[in-house]
């Protein structure tokens, strides 16, 4: 098992109650591990970050939790169900909108709403004003008469959004909701996603893009080839991730080097060594790339060539 | 209280209504039809008035007419019902998988039983569009005579019964098969098994049976098995009752075929197969409703989830 950094204590665990729990989750696909012994608590009321290269586990992750999946082994519990034993529970407390979106033909955005209504079994009754308010909240108000088909990208995936709301669950898990937008529909939908947790849902979401993560999730893991490498606040994560930075040197007369340092007194360290003890004149001493980028890229380095 | 409508049953059929291809079937169907319907009128009263010395359409006998018309055009709705069919329903899962909008609805409340039942009723709906927009047509032929309205009620009632025996079936193929192609081809080929391989199954075990036993005594009631599960069959035991025979009618000999009725006194006189209680008509609901089973159940147990394979 991967020993990760954990969430440190400097913040009281407000209603840190765990709404989904994942214990040693394992998913094989014939000689292949999907995911390798998985553990992650995701508090109640938290934006959940899961970030990975494509391949990492992320969607076989979700499959589990939005029971599609049978896990080789492991144990899940999402609002206290058990996906396997207990699939409609969950899905009634769970929202699931997958990574690719299907539209219906001849369909109009409300007809298909109602028809997820229908299928979460919420009364007729409540399909009109259950529909306007979906719709204003993810502001496809005006769409509302419009076919699913002719919609945008982006509109399919809040129109996508909104159907995985129809039942009001307190979990939602959008997987890789980010994926093929333009920069405003990315911005509207971080929007919209900092909306429902201010309405109190437990949100997690995925993303191959840190970058796209960091600025709405109170919490983040990094998945690699199935297994977690670390976990933690994303202020954290970057902290725990860049105490071992790459620094490039360029020395006059020779070419550049690659050091890697843990901290800035070892820092210190290799440049007293360089420029006091071996007289060498250091022309640039810079790091080498120095965003959460980099750190994902120096976390995820080396294990999926 | 309110009826709760299936809600894929809902959504299908509002997709169905405002897609072009439903009016399109219903006008190349209707024409097919009507063509058949006139031509058999056209031709026999034309051999009629030939054999006639004098021409005298008086004369004419417009009963066998009509059930000519009938038996021709019950015919020719059931071979199109078997040709529509599977390709209402065999899309069904398989096209949800296509369009990846299967996910989504595995993951409500809905039960895979419902998803497949709405989709099953769903394809009849239109199915019984086709068949009451053939009424006219059978009114041809009751307005000629020679058919009762019993008659017509049964011949749809069995129509309807082999579009849910196909439905389901193609539904099971759609469940079974990864993509929209192989489910088609896989119902289609399921289909004409029904049509003629039951038919092929059953000269050959009766040429089976009667050359292991030459010149002896011997029941041929086994090789009528097939022909139970066969959809022209079943409306044709549904239409003509036992021991009638119609001259040039195709249902008649059929459902003569399938109850055995020239079997029956083919080795010395004896009669063959009697005596188990059940009427042939019995049997062939049996098998269908048999069938109807399996196929929605095997189609509703691959959408269960979760799953131990991805999706």
């Amino acid at each position: 098992m991967t020993v990760a950094p954990t969430v440190s204590e400097l913040e009281p665990p407000a209603p840190a109650v765990p709404v989904i729990t994942i214990e040693g989750l394992s998913k094989k696909f014939g000689s292949l591990w999907a995911v390798r012994d998985l553990t992650l608590t995701i508090p109640n009321g938290a934006v959940f970050g899961l970030i990975g290269p494509n391949g990492a586990g992320k969607s076989t992750t979700f499959s589990g939790l939005a029971t599609l999946l049978q896990p080789t082994g492991g144990r899940v519990r999402v609002a206290g169900f058990d996906p396997v034993t207990q699939p409609l529970d969950v899905r009634r407390h769970l929202g699931y909108m997958p990574d690719v979106m299907g539209v219906y033909d001849n369909l109009a955005v409300d007809e298909y709403l109602q028809f997820f209504a229908a299928a979460y079994r919420v009364p007729r009754k409540r399909w009109p004003p259950l529909v306007d308010d979906l719709l204003e909240l993810v502001d496809l108000t005006d769409k509302k008469r419009s076919l699913v088909d002719s919609l945008s990208r982006g509109m399919k995936q809040r129109l996508s959004l909104a159907r995985s709301l129809v039942h009001d669950p307190a979990v939602l898990v959008l997987d890789e909701p980010a994926s093929g937008l333009d920069p405003r529909a990315r911005v509207e939908l971080r929007q919209l996603v900092g909306q429902l947790s201010d309405m109190g849902k437990t949100i997690v979401i995925s993303s191959h893009i840190l970058a796209e993560l960091e600025e709405m999730c109170s919490h983040v893991a990094i998945l690699e080839a199935g297994s977690l490498l670390a976990t933690g606040r994303p202020k954290e994560l970057f902290r725990t991730v860049t105490s071992a930075r790459q620094m490039r040197v360029r020395i006059s007369g020779q070419p550049d080097r690659l050091l890697t340092v843990a901290d800035d007194e070892e820092q210190h360290a290799v440049l007293r060594r360089l420029v006091v003890d071996d007289g060498l004149t250091v022309l640039e001493y810079a790091e080498e790339v120095g965003s959460l980028e980099s750190a994902f890229m120096e976390i995820t380095k080396g294990i999926v060539q | 209280m309110r009826l709760r409508v299936n809600p894929v049953l809902d959504r299908e059929l509002k997709e169905r209504v405002r897609g072009r291809r439903a009016v399109i079937v219903l006008t190349i169907y209707l024409a097919l039809l009507s063509l058949l319907v006139y031509a058999i009128y056209w031709g026999e009263t034309r051999s009629q008035t030939q054999n006639q010395p004098f021409g005298n359409p008086a004369v004419l006998s417009s009963a066998h007419t009509g059930r000519l018309v009938f038996d021709w055009l019950v015919l020719a709705t059931l071979l199109l019902t078997c040709f529509i069919v599977p390709g209402l329903t065999a899309a069904g899962v398989a096209g949800e998988r296509d369009r990846q909008t299967l996910v989504p609805l595995q993951v409500t409340l809905l039960r895979p039983l419902s998803i497949v039942i709405g989709k099953l009723l769903a394809a009849l709906s239109y199915l019984l569009l086709l068949l009451l927009a053939t009424m006219p047509l059978m009114a041809v032929a009751l307005l000629l005579g020679g058919v009762t309205i019993g008659m017509i009620v049964k011949a749809v009632f069995m129509i309807a019964v082999t579009g849910v025996v196909l439905g389901s079936l193609s539904l099971a193929c759609s469940a079974l098969f990864r993509r929209v192609q192989s489910a088609t081809v896989a119902a289609y080929a399921l289909t004409l098994g029904l049509l003629v391989g039951t038919a092929l199954s059953y000269g050959a075990i009766r040429t089976f049976i009667q050359r292991n036993n030459p010149g002896e005594e011997v029941s041929l009631a086994p090789s009528r098995l097939p022909l139970l599960a066969n959809p022209v069959i079943g409306v044709a035991v549904a239409v003509v009752p036992r021991g009638v025979s119609v001259g040039g009618s195709p249902l008649a000999s059929l459902s003569r075929s399938a109850r055995g009725d020239g079997d029956r006194f083919d080795n010395a006189g004896n009669l063959t197969d009697v005596g188990n209680g059940l009427t042939t008509l019995a049997k062939v609901i049996a098998v269908d409703v048999a069938f109807v089973a399996a196929g929605l159940l095997l189609a509703s147990s691959r959408l269960r989830t979760p799953r131990m394979v991805d999706r």
